[in-house]
């Protein structure tokens, strides 16, 4: 919902409505505008770019803004690790991030990076849905990063006080589990495939 | 070999905050003064906050909400307050004037016990209870007299310093908050900031339940008891809901005033009336009121319940005795945590 819609809605509801303008509300909106010249990228301008966000209006986007976490992560620095329980799900600001996965016995552990995360990409959605979620790998500053993250306790709170951007957010959640199950079943089916191949007919 | 410098950064940041919230904490133990008021302020924001946030979200007004609320609480706070300390002398006097009865009633019984002791097991018993009794009550007296113009003083510097804390916690609150968030290290930040969450929704819950049960109990006494035509119903109301704050042994604390005062009263109290008053109050809170409210919030053992509230007593007296649980309830969480990555393989 535009912000001109919401303050409609709140007048036609009875509401009383702010005496004066809101600055920090029309920073924001200005920043994420076609006529803000400022080169230098701000989470405004970030937000509005970030693919999996592309259905919220600037108002909304600006609302979701507010529950977001700004972190930095110096070079090497781990975000989390394999196995840890996350409580939460972050944006890639600025950086590049390394996923590393870790398998083989525990006195031999063997380091697998299985992806390189840039700039508008995410991760760590499962934290935000699952009671204890177990980190399935780690993730590793590759050079100095921000982060955007938002953690469980944000998302109850903004289901609770903007349940439609909540629920906006809840459902493009599930549209990145939905397309990470597609490529897992592609994944399987196609092993499988090639092993009833490798082990020809029986 | 080197450390990579994200290594190095992450233990400074680990290392600073540490240090920082030790001088913090070591600062407000070595200013009680300034503690306390801040500690009730912090208890009050988390259980006004989000009747705060209630009427945010109807009004534009951030401070107008903020200072509503603000008169709502002191009044809530100040109202009763006034209430008690202009009833307390005549409450007190009239109490006063029960003590020669009380000394007389107690000396028959000890005589009574002596007599029993004597015909029972043929052991005397030379010593007088009553006068070593008001010995004791007559030195503890000398000293709260000494002691009562620093107390009063505190007592008056607290019901000052509160609200305005309080204004300012509810005013600045989510910005404070933030900043904390925001110096909280990388490697600690996601566990630490859900385990801030979760202590301040289980502190705030378990406050708001505590002082709406009491409140219920309290009336529930107070007009039971002045329904019956029972003498000092409003002090043992207030009494009988202060009390209920301790779980289990509160109840019979709240009620041992009111039957001392039915003993030593016998021909003008309806002692009958006042111990079915007490039995419904707390049939009440242990039916309805406990279950609904506060079992829900805190979910501990009895055992653990009744060990956390004495040691909390031993600690801070009567403050600790009301934070004792939620402290628990947050103890046991930190547990439950640290079991979740010790062992992960016993993790659901």
């Amino acid at each position: 919902m535009s912000y001109e819609n919401d303050i409609r809605q709140q007048a036609s509801s009875g509401q009383q409505l702010p005496g004066k303008v809101d600055l920090g509300v029309l920073r924001y909106l200005w920043q994420a505008g076609p006529f803000s010249f400022n080169e230098q990228e701000n989470i405004p301008k970030f937000l509005a770019r970030v693919p999996v966000l592309n259905s919220f209006s600037d108002n909304e986007l600006r609302i979701f803004s507010g529950s977001l976490h700004q972190r930095r992560f110096s070079a090497g620095e781990t975000v989390f690790r394999q196995g840890d329980v996350g409580y939460g799900f972050y944006f890639v600001f600025s950086g590049v991030l390394e996923v590393i996965h870790q398998s083989g016995p525990a006195d031999a552990r063997r380091d697998h990076p299985v992806a390189r995360l840039e700039r508008y990409q995410y991760f760590g959605e499962m934290g935000l849905l699952q009671d204890y979620n177990r980190r399935n790998a780690s993730v590793v500053a590759a050079e100095d990063s921000v982060l955007l993250g938002l953690f469980k306790p944000d998302l109850e709170a903004l289901l609770d006080r903007h349940p439609v951007v909540g629920a906006k957010f809840l459902r493009e959640v599930s549209l990145i589990l939905a397309n990470r199950l597609g490529a897992l079943m592609d994944t399987v089916t196609h092993l499988r495939h090639r092993l009833g191949e490798h082990e020809g007919p029986t | 070999m080197t450390e990579n410098p994200g290594a190095i950064r992450a233990r400074g940041q680990k290392w600073f905050f540490l240090a920082s919230l030790a001088c913090a904490l070591a600062f407000l133990a070595f200013f009680p003064r300034l503690a306390f008021p801040l500690a009730s302020a912090y208890v009050v924001s988390l259980v006004v906050r989000p009747f705060r946030d209630l009427y945010v979200a109807a009004s534009p007004s951030h401070r107008l909400s903020s200072v509503l609320v603000l008169a709502i609480a002191v009044t809530l706070l100040v109202f009763p307050l006034g209430r008690a300390l202009t009833a307390l002398p005549q409450e007190i006097s009239e109490m006063v004037r029960t003590l020669p009865r009380l000394e007389w009633l107690l000396r028959m019984k000890a005589a009574e016990f002596q007599e029993f002791m004597w015909t029972a097991f043929r052991w005397r018993l030379d010593f007088d209870v009553v006068a070593l009794l008001s010995k004791h009550i007559e030195s503890s007296a000398n000293a709260a007299i000494v002691f009562l113009p620093r107390l009063m003083g505190a007592f008056l510097e607290w019901l000052l310093l509160t609200p305005l804390f309080l204004w300012f916690l509810l005013r600045d609150g989510s910005r404070l908050r933030g900043r904390f968030l925001r110096a909280m290290p990388n490697a600690w930040f996601e566990r630490g900031y859900m385990l801030f969450h979760q202590f301040n929704g289980k502190f705030g819950d378990y406050i708001t339940a505590k002082t709406l049960e009491a409140s219920i109990v309290g009336v529930l006494v107070g007009g039971g008891l002045w329904a019956v035509g029972f003498p000092h119903a409003s002090l043992l109301g207030v009494l009988a809901g202060v009390t209920n704050i301790l779980p289990y042994v509160g109840p019979v604390l709240g009620w041992l005033p009111a039957l001392l005062v039915g003993l030593l009263r016998p021909q003008e109290t309806n002692l009958l009336g006042m111990n079915f008053v007490y039995l419904v109050a707390n049939l009440v809170d242990m039916a309805l009121v406990f279950p609904l409210l506060v079992s829900k919030i805190v979910n501990l053992h009895p055992l653990v319940v009744v060990s956390s509230v004495v040691v909390g007593s031993q600690v801070a007296g009567v403050g600790g005795m009301l934070v004792s649980v939620p402290v628990a309830a947050f103890l046991k969480l930190l547990v439950l945590e640290a079991h979740r990555s010790l062992y992960p393989e016993n993790t659901p």
